[in-house]
């Protein structure tokens, strides 16, 4: 028989004290709607993991360079109609129509500042379109010199159309911001200066899209003005996002659906303000 | 679902066609419900698709950058809620939950500003509500 050593009794255990309760953070979530939660949400939810399933893998700086050709391509024929629209257009009502033209405008720097976030946020597991995406972010400078020229031909003062330039390049300043996300706390203080600036602009963005009465005709260019839009403009183009495009091109796959939708939506902001712009024009003709 | 059907329309007097704004409704209600579950990589991809239709709604960067928070990242959180307060038509919930990340991130004095301005933007829009939100988030502050 083998004997065992009883066990030592030690000292009591003290036990751990409790866990310190960190403070609730304040609820800033809204809650949603009633009624608005879909029968089936996890129907809803297979809708995008489906869509996620479909995106495939594409040559991505063939399909970038690609993008961008022709979305210069297609702001150049929307120049050229809307400057016809313009020469045809003699009435003072013909400013009440370009009020709306800056509503498209800001519609579409907030979904290029969204693209630009869905980037940041998209990783190597989500198969998001970076190809796609990173030609929307780019082309979307374009498309703000477009709107700038064309804009300061129809008689806006240059400080307004450098307003509408720098809200557009918002979308390049948020993206470089998501760039410096490996740079951990240093891109925090960096990218509150950009957002700092970027929020002072969207307010006269606003200020803008309200209503044409703080539009003054006159050819004037405020070169201070658009030296700083450009400023901006460029910083937006940096090689930050450059480099975040490229390493997100090696990490992730691309898709010509995501471009296409992201594409038309662009496009059709841009043709329903030049429908507006004709229809005005008729109507005044 | 073709993505350009939640794409706020712009040819109704309001800016919105019901249909786009009842899809929006169903997204953000259907990421709040997710994440209410923990399914926190589910909810990113519902936000995310929300952030494509309707950009300028804060509750879709509030969302988002919720999912990267409970996921430990509080630098990309913060990325998010500092754009949402700059492109969104009202920044105050962005800009409290911004102040929370700071928090989170021991940069108190920049979290002390977000709320401050987070405060005076509710205070010019008269909204008690969000007004109540920022004393609400300055009482949390840790000690």
């Amino acid at each position: 028989m083998n004997a065992v050593a009883p066990v030592r009794q030690g000292p009591p255990a003290v036990p751990p004290p409790p866990p310190a309760v960190a403070p609730a953070d304040a609820p800033v979530l809204p809650l949603p709607a009633p009624g608005s939660l879909p029968d089936d949400p996890l129907s809803f939810l297979y809708l995008f993991e489906s869509r996620d399933r479909q995106l495939g893998v594409e040559d991505g700086s063939k399909k970038l360079i690609a993008l961008q050709g022709e979305r210069h391509a297609e702001l150049r024929k929307e120049q050229d109609a809307i400057r016809q629209a313009v020469d045809a257009e003699q009435q003072h009502g013909f400013w009440d129509g370009l009020g709306d033209v800056f509503g498209q405008i800001a519609k579409v720097a907030a979904v290029v500042a969204s693209v630009a976030a869905a980037v940041a946020t998209a990783g190597a597991a989500a198969p998001l379109a970076a190809i796609a995406i990173g030609g929307a972010v780019l082309s979307s400078a374009a498309l703000v010199d477009g709107e700038l020229h064309v804009l300061q031909k129809l008689g806006v003062d240059a400080k307004t159309a450098g307003i509408v330039d720098m809200g557009m390049s918002i979308g390049g300043a948020v993206s470089s911001v998501g760039a410096g996300i490996a740079a951990g706390a240093r891109a925090t203080s960096a990218a509150t200066t950009v957002l700092e600036r970027g929020g002072a602009v969207v307010a006269g963005l606003g200020q803008v899209g309200k209503g044409v009465s703080t539009i003054e005709a006159g050819c004037a260019q405020a070169r201070d003005d658009q030296a700083a839009a450009d400023q901006i403009a460029s910083r937006g183009r940096s090689e930050h996002l450059q480099r975040m495009i490229l390493l997100l091109l090696d990490s992730t796959r691309g898709s010509d659906e995501q471009s296409g939708a992201i594409e038309k939506t662009i496009v059709s902001a841009k043709t329903i303000q030049n429908d507006t712009m004709a229809g005005v024009t008729s109507m005044k003709g | 679902m073709d993505l350009a059907l939640l794409t706020p329309s712009v040819r109704g007097p309001g800016g919105l066609a019901h249909d786009s704004r009842s899809g929006v409704e169903a997204l953000y209600s259907t990421g709040y419900w997710l994440l209410a579950r923990d399914r926190v990589a589910d909810a990113a991809k519902v936000f995310r698709v929300m952030l494509h239709a309707s950009p300028r709604d804060e509750r879709g960067w509030l969302g988002l950058g919720e999912c990267h928070e409970r996921s430990g990242q509080h630098h990309i959180a913060l990325q998010l809620y500092g754009a949402g307060s700059v492109v969104a038509e009202s920044g105050v919930r962005c800009l409290v939950a911004r102040a929370q990340a700071l928090r989170k991130v021991d940069l108190s004095e920049e979290a002390d500003e977000a709320l401050d301005q987070a405060e005076r933007l509710a205070a010019d829009r008269n909204d008690d509500d969000l007004v109540q939100l920022v004393v609400l988030a300055r009482g949390t502050k840790k000690p």
